[in-house]
């Protein structure tokens, strides 16, 4: 008991892993290598961006860690828990602590801003009470306070991708996994989406950004992973979105 | 899953049947009109089985005529050594003055008219049980223990005839009852597919955002079993009314049989049978969808 707390107190906040993937393919159903031999750590509170052209296996990384997809070989962990080798009552419980937002958001059309979120919350069972007093500050923090009742179809595509991205976090996961969340946007609506990320990161959630979006990757000076043909062709502390030297890296990690 | 989830769950499966309000009530008339059938036939058959089964002594006597000639001792040593024949239960003398006696009290020209009696002391004899009769009419029929017997008349012919009846109703009874039943869970199971259908993108959000496969399941079970138990509601309702309908007609007809047949259907029978018939098959048409349509 003591050595683990000790341990514990010694190793800083910063330094415990997140995510750690050991020689992890997937190969799907018609011979589709998705992912070949891939070996990475990230650490937890890291902002990650990981990048790629399409088809390089971006998307079945992020389904990994929600169990989404299970890989043909290797092992996963996620906020230390062996997701490769998960029993299925187990996922529902990781899935609580991973939020994810798409591309295409994923909202549901007849329900008002505040149900889309408030649903992510009853359906983990959250009761009436925990929602009233959650719904509002999550919907602060993306900047939605003053919509709560407005439908999807009233609002903008940036303004959805924030619903979406409270829904996400309302369960308040450690980890925000955010798959092309910009694919949809103009490249103004796009930076004001990942700076809200940044903010969510700031407040130490681990987030990891699937995106082919060069703008806001060079912008962000950030860890940048990149795939080709599911294979991990580059890990930078400090990267840009293709191969070069970033001059303004003072921030990063 | 606590109490607040209860109530978040029973809103969400009606927001299932609302979402498609027209199928729904189109589902539940189906239920309801399916098992009212399903009562009905299968009351029918129960109650043909039962004026069958359950009073067959009417059926079970057997009448032996003695011979003319017979003295009172000889039928009543007939009458002594029938009764010690285990097929038998009871034997009763009817003797020819008494039969005499009951002409002429019913038809007094009749009896003036013959002035003789020609009847014949009867002995009724009762089987043990129903299906002894015809086995005890044959030996009647066939012995030479008692020559002083000169006829026997058995309602064997009618009793087999309404026995073959009877289980020719009951049969088709419970095969259009079966029929029914499937037909209902398929209805069920039709409903729930079409709700995991239109429900596909919450039922996605459930699943990414970490809900338990069974808070998955639950409104999907509320709505078929809100289609089973609300149908066999008004199915009871229509049977129990439609069967005090007949009740209150065959009452006028003066036919005790008939009435005891038609008797009205007591409610709570008919509330827990087709009340645990539209439960079960809703809960079964529902878990079979889910298991088909909801990928967990
Ligand atoms: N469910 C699937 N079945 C078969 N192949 C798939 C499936 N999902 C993705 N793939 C294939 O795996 C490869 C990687 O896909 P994906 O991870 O979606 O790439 P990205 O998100 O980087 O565009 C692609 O070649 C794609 O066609
Ligand atoms: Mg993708």
């Amino acid at each position: 008991m003591t050595t683990t707390t000790a341990s514990v107190a010694t190793q800083p906040v910063s330094q415990r892993i997140a995510i750690a993937l050991k020689s992890v393919s997937v190969l799907y159903p018609g011979h589709c290598q998705a992912l070949s031999n891939v070996s990475l750590e990230i650490g937890a509170g890291e902002f990650v961006f990981i990048v790629g052209a399409s088809g390089a296996g971006k998307s079945t990384l992020l389904k990994l860690l929600t169990h989404e997809e299970s890989c043909t070989s290797g092992t996963i962990f996620v906020e230390g828990c062996d997701v490769s080798g998960m029993k299925v009552n187990q996922i529902p419980a990781l899935r609580r602590r991973v939020g994810v937002v798409y591309q295409n958001f994923g909202l549901l059309p007849d329900r008002t801003v505040y149900e889309n979120v408030a649903f992510a919350m009853r359906v983990t069972g959250a009761g009436r009470r925990e929602v009233i007093r959650r719904l509002p500050e999550v919907l602060e923090l993306v900047g939605l306070q003053s919509r709560p009742d407005a439908f999807p179809g009233q609002l903008s595509g940036g303004e959805q991708q924030r619903v979406a991205i409270a829904r996400a976090l309302v369960n308040r996961p450690s980890l925000l996994l955010a798959d092309e969340p910009t694919g949809n946007l103009d490249p103004e609506t796009s930076l004001g989406i990942v700076e809200l990320l940044h903010d969510i990161n700031a407040t130490g959630a681990t987030v990891l950004v699937a995106t082919h979006d060069v703008a806001i990757v060079d912008r962000s000076a950030r860890r940048v992973l990149e795939f080709a043909d599911g294979v991990l062709v580059r890990d930078e502390a400090c990267g840009r979105y293709g191969r070069g030297v970033l001059e303004d890296c003072g921030e990063a990690v | 899953m606590n109490i607040n989830s209860v109530g978040f769950l029973l809103h969400e499966g009606w927001l299932n049947i609302r979402r498609h309000l027209w199928m729904s009530l189109a589902a539940l008339a189906t239920v309801a009109v399916t098992l009212m059938v399903l009562g009905g036939t299968t009351w029918t058959a129960y109650r043909i089985h039962e004026i069958v089964a359950q009073e067959p002594e009417q059926f079970n006597v057997i009448d032996v005529f003695m011979k003319p000639a017979t003295t009172r001792e000889e039928t009543l040593a007939v009458q002594t050594a029938l009764k010690g024949n285990p097929m038998v239960r009871a034997v009763t003398l009817t003797t020819k003055e008494q039969a005499w006696a009951k002409l002429g009290s019913s038809d007094p020209t009749l009896t003036t008219a013959l002035q003789d009696n020609p009847l014949m002391d009867r002995l009724q004899v009762q089987a043990r049980s129903s299906d002894k009769v015809s086995q005890l009419a044959h030996w009647l029929k066939t012995q030479k223990q008692f020559p002083q017997i000169m006829q026997v008349n058995d309602a064997d012919y009618e009793v087999g005839v309404l026995m073959g009846f009877a289980a020719i109703v009951r049969n088709i009874g419970l095969a259009v009852a079966f029929a029914l039943a499937a037909a209902t869970l398929l209805i069920v199971y039709n409903t729930i597919r079409l709700t995991v259908y239109s429900r596909r993108r919450e039922l996605q959000i459930m699943k990414l955002v970490g809900a338990t496969p069974w808070f998955i399941r639950c409104p999907l079970i509320f709505e078929g079993l809100f289609h089973g138990i609300c149908g066999s509601l008004i199915a009871s309702i229509a049977l129990i009314i439609a069967a005090a309908q007949v009740s209150r007609f065959t009452q006028t007809l003066h036919s005790p049989l008939i009435a005891h047949a038609s008797a009205a259907i007591g409610p709570l029978q008919v509330f827990i049978f087709l009340g645990l018939t539209g439960a079960l098959v809703g809960l079964t048409g529902s878990i079979l969808a889910i298991h088909r349509f909801v990928r967990l």
